[in-house]
C-alpha cells in the first residue's frame, strides 16, 4: 500500500537556514509531528472568576519517523543521529558512520512532512518545513517476517509553514528483510565472530539532546546541544541460553561485540557493530503455558577503552553499502 | 479489422507496403472497383502531439538508482530514475521537479 504524503529529509549546510530541496524522500509509515509549547500562566485578581487568555513561551517540535529501512536514503536518516558518513570504494560506495572519529557529530538536517490527502477532498495540502533539525533517538528493529524497521524520533527548532508542497522522487531501493540479517557476537573484541541464532534484534541509539535551551528575546531555542550518547540492543537469542542467562548473573559484567549485518540485493548492505556491550537482563521465565524457545537479551553499549582487537576504541560503527557515490555534508 | 488498420500510424498505405496488401486482400469488393486508391486517402490518426519549442525545459537526473518519480511518470517516463538521463517536460514542471529534490539539475539549452 502506498499513500500521497510524503517524507523528505536533507542536509542542512548553515544552522538557521532551511533546506527547501530534499535530497530524499524516506517512505514511512508514519510522522506524527508534536509541537512542545510552553505556556504561560499566571493566577492574577480580575474581579471575575473566569479564566484568562493564556499566551505561549518556547517550543520545538517533535518529529518522529518510523518505516521500512533502505540502504540508500537510510544513510541520509542516520546522518542526523550519529554523524557524516565517510564514503569509500568505488562503486559499490560503502558509507560508514563512526562517532568516535575526531570532530564527527550529528548535522543538522530539514525535512518536509507533506500531507497530499486533503488535495482530494479539495483542500490544501498541509506542508510543514522542519529545520534545524537533529536526531535524538533512533531504533532500529529486527523481527522475523518483517522488515527492517527504524524508529526515528528528530527534534526540529524551527518551522516553515509557507511552502508549497513540493515534487516527490521517492526512495524506490528495496527495504532491508529479516533473511537477510545475521546477528553475531565476539568474545575478542571483534577478532572473530559467531554467528548468533536469533529471532528478533533491536539497537536503540540516543544522543540525548538538550532541549533546556530558551534564552530571553527569543520564542526559538537558540540552539540543540547534543548530550552523551547511549546505545542499547536487546536480542532473542535461541542459542547459548545458558550462557546469556550466567553472563546476565555474573558478578562482573561480561564484555562482548555485537553486529548485525543485513545483505540485501546486490550492493545494498547495512550493518551496526557496538563495540562493547554488557549484559544487564536475560532472564528466563518459566511458564507452564509457554516453551521457553528464547531469551531476551538487553546490552547496553559503552566505548570499548580497554579493547585489543579491531573494536577498540569504538562504540558504535553503522555501514550502509550502495551505489551513491557521495552524500552531501560538512 | 478496420479498426486495426487505422492504428498502424507509421504505414504509409499508398506505397505498396504490407499493410496496404492486407487492406486490399481484407475487402475484395472494394478491390474489384477501380477505386482501390479509396484507402489511401485515409488519414493517419493523430499523433500525439510534439510539445511547442519553447516551451519545453529538460532537467538531468543525477540521483543515485532506484529513486522514482511520480511526476516522470505521468509525463510518459518511466517512474524509476536512471541516473544521467535527460528529461524533457512542461517548463512549470520541470521547475517543479527541480524544486523537490536536489537530483535533478536542470539543462541549459545549447546556443
Amino acid at each position: 500500500m502506498s499513500r500521497v504524503d510524503a517524507v523528505g529529509l536533507a542536509y542542512q549546510a548553515t544552522f538557521g537556514t532551511e533546506e527547501t530541496t530534499m535530497e530524499y524522500w524516506i517512505p514511512v509509515e508514519t510522522a506524527d509531528v508534536n509541537e512542545n509549547p510552553t505556556d504561560l500562566s499566571i493566577q492574577e485578581t480580575i474581579g471575575n472568576r473566569f479564566a484568562t487568555a493564556l499566551d505561549r513561551g518556547t517550543r520545538f517540535f517533535d518529529v518522529p519517523m518510523a518505516g521500512a529501512l533502505r540502504a540508500v536514503s537510510g544513510v541520509r536518516l542516520f546522518s542526523g543521529f550519529i554523524c557524516q558518513p565517510v564514503a569509500a570504494g568505488s562503486g559499490p560506495y560503502t558509507h560508514t558512520m563512526d562517532p568516535t572519529v575526531a570532530d564527527a557529530a550529528p548535522v543538522f538536517h530539514s525535512a518536509f512532512a507533506v500531507r497530499n490527502d486533503p488535495i482530494s477532498v479539495g483542500q490544501d495540502p498541509i506542508v510543514d518545513l522542519f529545520y534545524d533539525m537533529l536526531g535524538n533517538q533512533l531504533d532500529v528493529t529486527i523481527n522475523a517476517n518483517d522488515y527492517v524497521k527504524f524508529n526515528a524520533a528528530w527534534i526540529a527548532l524551527n518551522v516553515d509553514g509557507d511552502q508549497d508542497a513540493p515534487d516527490v522522487t521517492a526512495d524506490a531501493s528495496p527495504k532491508l528483510k529479516f533473511d537477510e540479517v545475521v546477528v553475531s557476537t565476539s568474545v575478542d573484541d571483534g577478532t572473530s565472530w559467531v554467528a548468533l541464532l536469533a529471532a528478533a534484534a533491536g539497537i536503540t541509539y540516543q544522543n540525548n539532546l538538550d532541549t533546556d535551551e530558551a534564552v530571553l528575546g527569543s520564542r526559538a531555542l537558540y540552539a540543540l546541544p547534543y548530550g552523551n550518547a547511549d546505545a542499547q540492543v536487546t536480542f532473542t537469542a535461541r542459542s547459548d541460553m545458558l550462557t546469556w542467562y550466567r553472563a546476565a548473573l555474573a558478578a562482573d559484567p561480561t564484555d562482548v561485540s555485537v553486529k548485525m549485518v543485513c545483505t540485501g540485493a546486490t550492493p545494498y548492505i547495512f550493518s551496526v557493530l557496538l563495540a562493547s556491550v554488557q549484559e544487564i537482563t536475560a532472564p528466563a521465565p518459566i511458564s507452564g503455558a509457554d516453551v521457553l524457545k528464547g531469551i531476551d537479551v538487553t546490552a547496553t553499549a559503552h566505548l570499548d577503552s580497554l579493547g585489543a582487537g579491531p573494536n577498540a576504541n569504538k562504540f558504535l560503527t553503522a555501514v550502509f553499502t550502495n551505489s551513491t557515490a557521495t552524500y552531501p555534508g560538512p | 479489422m478496420s479498426d486495426e488498420l487505422q492504428t498502424e500510424e507509421d504505414a504509409p498505405v499508398e506505397t505498396g507496403s504490407p499493410a496496404a496488401d492486407v487492406v486490399e486482400s481484407a475487402a475484395p469488393a472494394a478491390a474489384a472497383k477501380p477505386k482501390a486508391k479509396a484507402p489511401a486517402k485515409r488519414k493517419a490518426p493523430a499523433k500525439p502531439k510534439a510539445p511547442a519549442k519553447g516551451k519545453t525545459s529538460k532537467v538531468k537526473y543525477v540521483g543515485p538508482a532506484d529513486q522514482q518519480n511520480a511526476t516522470l511518470a505521468q509525463h510518459g517516463y518511466r517512474s524509476v530514475c536512471e541516473p544521467g538521463k535527460v528529461y524533457e517536460l512542461p517548463v512549470a514542471v520541470a521547475a517543479k521537479v527541480v524544486k523537490g529534490s536536489r537530483h535533478f539539475e536542470p539543462v541549459k539549452p545549447a546556443k
